[in-house]
């Protein structure tokens, strides 16, 4: 049994953990939270993001509904400043210069998104292992992100047969590490680099990507209480926390107490799904209406925590509330108020 | 580390990193043709350049990655150079005077790729459009998954030529190890010859359209 089917069996989620008020420092508690203000900087790149949340286009949106609502959605998150991953093909539906095969799927009467102000907050999807990008889109756009683990196929199993691939991927762990360097030597160094990684990928391709050069690490999760922790090891023993290399979460999310859970946990910011968001709100009212409302419930979060900064939070302000808990995600237990013995190391 | 003579004792220099190179050649390509000597070794050189016009790089071995990410400047390489050499080139040419490694033009998309010399195994690996122009031979797997594009080979090519292609052309002259699922060889039209003898006159080269046989997406028959 793998250690990921022994988490979901064990029941070690967001759910089994908890944030121990206690813990923090109430000096700040009397002025107003501003989380969805306060901003990243990239060390390695000096560019900065102004909010610690992003929304993430797992496949390019070809629905016509879903078009239709694509620009007035894409403006939401542009008034709010929040960082938007997409690749080729939706950068170029949001801003208007996709051309279509099939005429009749043109809108014509969408208002397109200025491409300026999209520039400053797109972060540009590659796939090592899909069609020709131009290099304009690599170093106009915030920064690069390389997808890895996008179900592919290995590629030696075909190979003996000789037959035709539907993808091809990095095959190992240094041909990693050659593209990340690739990426920042072709963009001058200028561009942050941001590796996604799926939860199960672990802790070695995290390692290579930050040897490589990355300045994120985005963690596309589905339980981030057991997959964050080797991600984090990873940073740890590379020292990549000293050089300023960032750790991105998306994973499903159940409210403001969630978000602060994985800032705890680690993540400097916290993702949303594209997917989810055209599936849950019609139109760009909805989702500035759930903007609005998460950030009021997370400021009263704050507020009650006692917290200024989002920032502030690590794992010392959690607690495991099971021994299963406890012992995947190397956290101290509550009531015992310790770790394990096998984390003590 | 390269060693050096200098008034009779030995000195030791740092090879140049490869974003130091990089920069020298953009900052001297405002101006001028710059012509670089003796480069070793180096992976990522002249990668995601922009500028309009000619690089040379005089007795050379490129590493890996060389005119990766390239839009419109010429490469002359004297010598020869390691793997995925024009990885995702969109336009500008790219001339190498001996061999290349594995994965030579992979996800091309314009311009024009010469190699004077041989290739190693997945050259031309998901090309999407351009030229890509082997005067030696090539390994297995050539213009594997390639969807545009043109790869004319004048020596011999491995096992699995064109397996797994949507599109595009490769011409091979000399002998085909075998070729791959998903791709078919043809003969010329008129139209074919006409055109590949357009682009040997446009290279000033000898040979002759009809001694090359086309290798096509299809079935075997």
């Amino acid at each position: 049994m793998s250690f990921l089917k022994l988490s979901e069996c064990c029941k070690a989620n967001l759910d089994t953990i908890v944030l121990v008020p206690s813990a923090f420092e109430r000096d700040g508690a009397e002025q107003e939270a501003k989380p969805f203000e306060e901003r990243l900087t990239f060390e390695k790149s000096g560019k900065r993001l102004p909010s610690p949340f992003f929304f993430y286009f797992s496949h390019t949106p070809y629905k016509k509904e879903v078009k239709e609502r694509l620009s007035s959605i894409i403006k939401v998150i542009i008034e709010r400043k929040m960082a938007i991953f997409g690749e080729q093909h939706t950068y170029r539906l949001i801003t208007g210069n996709l051309v279509l095969e099939e005429k009749e799927d043109v809108i014509e009467a969408v208002e397109y998104v200025e491409e300026e102000e999209l520039r400053q907050l797109f972060v540009s999807q590659i796939t090592p292992d899909r069609k020709g990008v131009h290099i304009h889109y690599l170093t106009k756009n915030f920064g690069i992100e390389l997808k890895l683990g996008m179900d592919r196929e290995p590629l030696s199993e075909e190979l003996k047969n000789g037959a035709p691939s539907h993808h091809l991927d990095i095959r190992n762990l240094n041909e990693l590490r050659s593209y990340v360097k690739l990426l920042k030597e072709a963009t001058l160094y200028k561009q942050p680099v941001f590796v996604s990684i799926r939860g199960d990928s672990g802790y070695d391709v995290a390692f290579e990507s930050v040897e490589g050069g990355a300045d994120v690490i985005l963690l596309r999760c589905s339980n981030p209480v057991v997959e964050i922790p080797p991600i984090l090891d990873a940073l740890r023993d590379s020292e990549a926390r000293k050089k300023g290399v960032k750790l991105f979460v998306l994973s499903p999310l159940n409210g403001a107490e969630d978000i602060l859970k994985l800032r705890a946990l680690g993540a400097d910011a916290v993702g949303f799904d594209m997917c989810e968001i055209f599936a849950k709100l019609k139109d760009d009212e909805g989702l500035r209406k759930y903007l609005n409302s998460l950030e009021s419930e997370l400021t009263q979060r704050m507020k009650f925590y006692g917290l200024r900064r989002l920032s502030s939070l690590n794992e010392e302000d959690l607690r495991a509330l099971d021994y299963n808990t406890a012992a995947l995600s190397g956290l101290k237990l509550i009531g015992y108020d310790r770790k394990l013995p096998m984390w003590l190391h | 580390m390269i060693e050096e003579e200098e008034g009779g004792k030995k000195v030791e220099s740092v090879p140049p990193k490869p974003l130091e190179v990089n920069k020298a050649i953009r900052k001297s390509l405002e101006k001028i043709n710059p012509k670089l000597d003796r480069l070793r070794n180096l992976d990522y050189i002249a990668t995601g350049f922009t500028q309009e016009g000619i690089v040379t790089f005089r007795e050379a071995v490129a590493g890996d990655y060389f005119g990766a990410f390239n839009h419109g400047t010429t490469l002359k390489l004297e010598g020869s150079a390691a793997n995925y050499l024009g990885l995702n080139l969109t336009k500008g040419d790219i001339i190498v005077t001996k061999n290349t490694g594995d994965f030579t033009a992979t996800y091309q998309s314009g311009g024009i790729i010469v190699v004077r010399g041989n290739c190693g195994n997945y050259t031309g690996q998901g090309m999407l459009g351009g030229i890509l122009f082997i005067e030696g031979n090539c390994g297995d797997f050539t213009g594997r998954e390639m969807v545009d594009g043109e790869i004319i080979v004048v020596g011999d090519c491995g096992k699995n030529t064109g397996v797994g292609m949507k599109g595009g052309a490769i011409f091979v002259r000399g002998e085909i190890g075998g070729i791959g699922k998903g791709a078919k060889s043809v003969t010329l039209s008129t139209k074919d010859k006409n055109h590949l003898q357009g682009i040997f006159k446009d290279f000033e080269l000898d040979y002759h359209a009809k001694d090359f046989v086309k290798v096509v997406p299809g079935v075997k028959e």
